[in-house]
């Protein structure tokens, strides 16, 4: 393992940590960007929202007055309103989260992919193909790899939590962090699969795009749209496994 | 440089990046406004406020307010406009949201921490009936300014 690094972040050094900080920032910025347009949406859906001239008010004797804990139910009520529909939100811009973060992996992924040889197929310049260990072991490190994109997936919705909608139960926004996560995931072992397959970023690419655009344009807001994605994450490590191990039967 | 500086060098620029990301992004790309300035008529109240004095009678004016805003450290001032008061005038009282309750009888501000996308509070106007309303074209007001920094 220790060779393996050695090598492989020895003369693209630079080339591999700009990679992934790169993709990190792109991922977090996108990420950060959506929340930010959805958290002001959902504050305006998730109340009603007092108009500046004129609002509906009562005089004492049409109803009596409430006390102050009545109130600060309705505003917990509120924030809990709000925080449902921003991962509403956020997740109805799945399409565009989907293609930033396969392109995001790709960046991340490709530059020690390619040092690594992990390609079972050469067709760029006739260089020597990796060996099935070496297959294995690019791909745990890449997953290691990721985790900085984890974090940036993670990060805006953790701010949005703790300095924008501290105090509510959270739930929805477990969910959101988790469609996301396992969304990610999905996109990478499916880069990294088609890559060592087929040998080619472009195709990779495709690939990974037609499976996250057909998956989440019809997947809605639910723990349903994670278990498919999980469920399609196990069946590409299948795929995976299978041509590995053919791989492995015919050398 | 070896292997573990270098991953450690990775991880450690790319969560600062986003973290510095999500935090200047977050605040900049969010279009929620940072001050409000608003005129509230009290539509209903404006007639029994000119036969307040006739009967005697406090008038109680309640409504909520809720206003998509930027959370943080929020003033908030208010006073009634077009209302004339002999000594003792009207008193408004602000329930904000951690249950705090502030009155004021004159120009009053407050301060309070917020840590929401929006700003809420409920307010209650109590007009005694040695006010009288002053003639104009929106009757009285209760004039609100909310400023996050």
């Amino acid at each position: 393992m220790k060779w393996v690094l050695r090598n492989s972040l020895s003369d693209y050094l630079f080339v591999e940590v700009l990679a992934v900080v790169l993709a990190a920032v792109i991922v977090g910025s996108v990420t950060a960007y959506v929340s930010a347009d959805s958290i002001y949406k959902a504050s305006i859906m998730g109340g009603t929202v007092t108009p500046i001239l004129g609002a509906p008010g009562q005089l004492s004797g049409q109803s009596p007055e409430k006390p102050p804990e009545y109130y600060a139910e309705q505003y917990l009520n509120i924030k809990e309103r709000i925080a449902n529909q921003f991962g509403k939100l956020v997740w109805s811009n799945s399409s565009l989260l989907s293609a930033v973060y396969a392109i995001g992996v790709l960046i991340a992924l490709f530059p020690f992919a390619y040092r690594m040889r992990v390609s079972f197929v050469p067709l760029l310049f006739r260089e020597r193909t990796g060996p099935v260990s070496l297959v294995l072991k690019g791909f745990v490190l890449s997953l290691g790899f990721l985790l900085p994109l984890f974090a940036s997936v993670v990060m805006p919705l953790v701010m949005v939590k703790r300095n924008w909608l501290s105090g509510i139960e959270a739930s929805s926004l477990l969910m959101l962090a988790a469609i996301l996560l396992s969304l990610l995931l999905l996109l990478t072992v499916s880069v990294y699969s088609t890559y060592i397959l087929w040998g080619r970023v472009d195709l990779a690419l495709v690939f990974t795009l037609l499976l996250a655009f057909g998956l989440s344009g019809k997947l809605g807001f639910g723990w349903k749209t994670v278990e498919a994605f999980l469920g399609t994450f196990l069946g590409l490590l299948g795929f995976m496994a299978v041509s590995i191990e053919r791989r492995w039967i015919s050398l | 440089m070896n292997w573990k500086e270098t991953l450690v060098l990775i991880f450690l620029t790319s969560i600062i990046f986003s973290t510095l990301g999500a935090s200047i992004g977050l605040s900049h790309w969010s279009r929620l406004e940072s001050s409000t300035h608003a005129e509230i008529r009290l539509d209903s109240a404006d007639q029994l406020l000119k036969f307040a004095d006739v009967v005697n009678r406090t008038v109680v004016y309640s409504f909520d307010v809720f206003w998509p805003m930027k959370p943080g450290k929020t003033t908030l001032s208010a006073y009634v406009k077009n209302l004339q008061c002999s000594e003792k005038g009207y008193t408004i009282e602000i329930i904000t949201m951690d249950g705090r309750v502030f009155r004021t009888s004159d120009l009053g501000s407050f301060q309070f921490e917020r840590k929401d996308p929006f700003l809420y509070f409920h307010v209650v106007l109590n007009v005694s009936p040695k006010c009288r309303v002053v003639p104009s074209k929106e009757g009285p007001e209760v004039v609100i300014d909310a400023e996050t920094k």
